[in-house]
């Protein structure tokens, strides 16, 4: 059985126009697609695919936060709103040198904002990306 | 590594209560609230409260906790018992307890529950209350 490591992020990092959001943050869960553009043809007995534009979707759930709030906290209630836009920078291992850096501009396509009486405020984001990569660790290779 | 002590935040609500300090009073001057533990000299009614469960809140990086604490009224009449658990609730329900470097965001009962004992034949009265409060912490 090979030992394959598994792993938790309690160093993650997040940024939102370039303050750090982090400490309100419950869920970051980015999606990575791409259209599928079929090329099979003739006598093929099965589909086959070339990659077309790709596509990024990101799903932001954090704490709504009360009246006194840090500044990096600030930035996220106040301009997570639909049709804003900014840039999304994420640290899964933190930045220490050498660790995977990924940061694209989004668009913000909507936010859910729950008021319940007596249960914790969770905000539900979802951004997309809105043009090409800024850093990308998987793509590139970008470190910290 | 820090948490909040409910247990302060809670004997300094209970005891900022007039109607609580009025109905309990003091032995050995000790105001009757106990915490954790009732020495052999406490008389009827006191209250105390101790803890059930605090549980570390995973789910931001700020640290959070919800810890759950039962606040009991001991009393000699069932009368007295009932009375006294109400000025137990006024004094936490929906509160705000103060606990240096930590935000209590939320302070609610989340059971009532009432039971006699009998001790030598003698009947004791109690009545307590699971109180929920939910802390975060102010700076990461």
């Amino acid at each position: 059985m090979p030992n394959v490591d598994r792993t938790v992020y309690p160093n993650l990092l997040v940024r939102w126009n370039g303050s750090v959001i982090t400490d309100d943050i419950m869920n970051l869960e980015w999606s990575n697609k791409v259209d599928l553009i079929e090329k099979s043809a003739g006598t093929e007995s099965n589909k086959t695919y070339i990659a077309g534009r790709s596509d990024e979707d990101f799903t932001l759930d954090f704490a709504a936060v009360g009246t006194a709030v840090t500044s990096g906290t600030v930035n996220v209630q106040r301009t997570m709103y639909a049709g804003n836009s900014g840039t999304l920078e994420w640290a899964p291992f933190g930045t220490a040198e050498g660790n995977p850096k990924y940061s694209i501009k989004v668009i913000v396509e909507s936010v859910t904002n729950p008021f319940k009486h007596y249960a914790l405020g969770e905000k539900k984001a979802k951004l997309k990306a809105n043009g090409t990569w800024i850093t990308n660790y998987d793509v590139s290779g970008s470190t910290y | 590594m820090s948490y909040p002590a409910s247990d302060k935040a809670i004997y300094e609500k209970l005891s900022a209560n007039a109607q609580i300090v009025a109905a309990v009073g003091t032995v050995d001057g000790q105001l009757q609230i106990y915490n954790s533990f009732v020495p052999v000299e406490a008389t009827l009614p006191y209250v105390y409260f101790y803890n059930l469960t605090d549980i570390p809140d995973y789910q931001t990086l700020r640290e959070a906790q919800d810890d759950t604490w039962t606040v009991e009224v001991v009393a000699a009449s069932a009368a007295d018992a009932r009375t006294i658990i109400g000025y137990v609730e006024d004094a936490l329900q929906k509160q705000t307890l103060t606990y240096s470097g930590w935000s209590n965001y939320s302070t609610l009962i989340m059971e009532r529950r009432y039971r006699v004992e009998v001790e030598d034949r003698t009947p004791y009265y109690c009545r307590h209350v699971d109180v929920q409060l939910r802390w975060s912490k102010s700076s990461v």
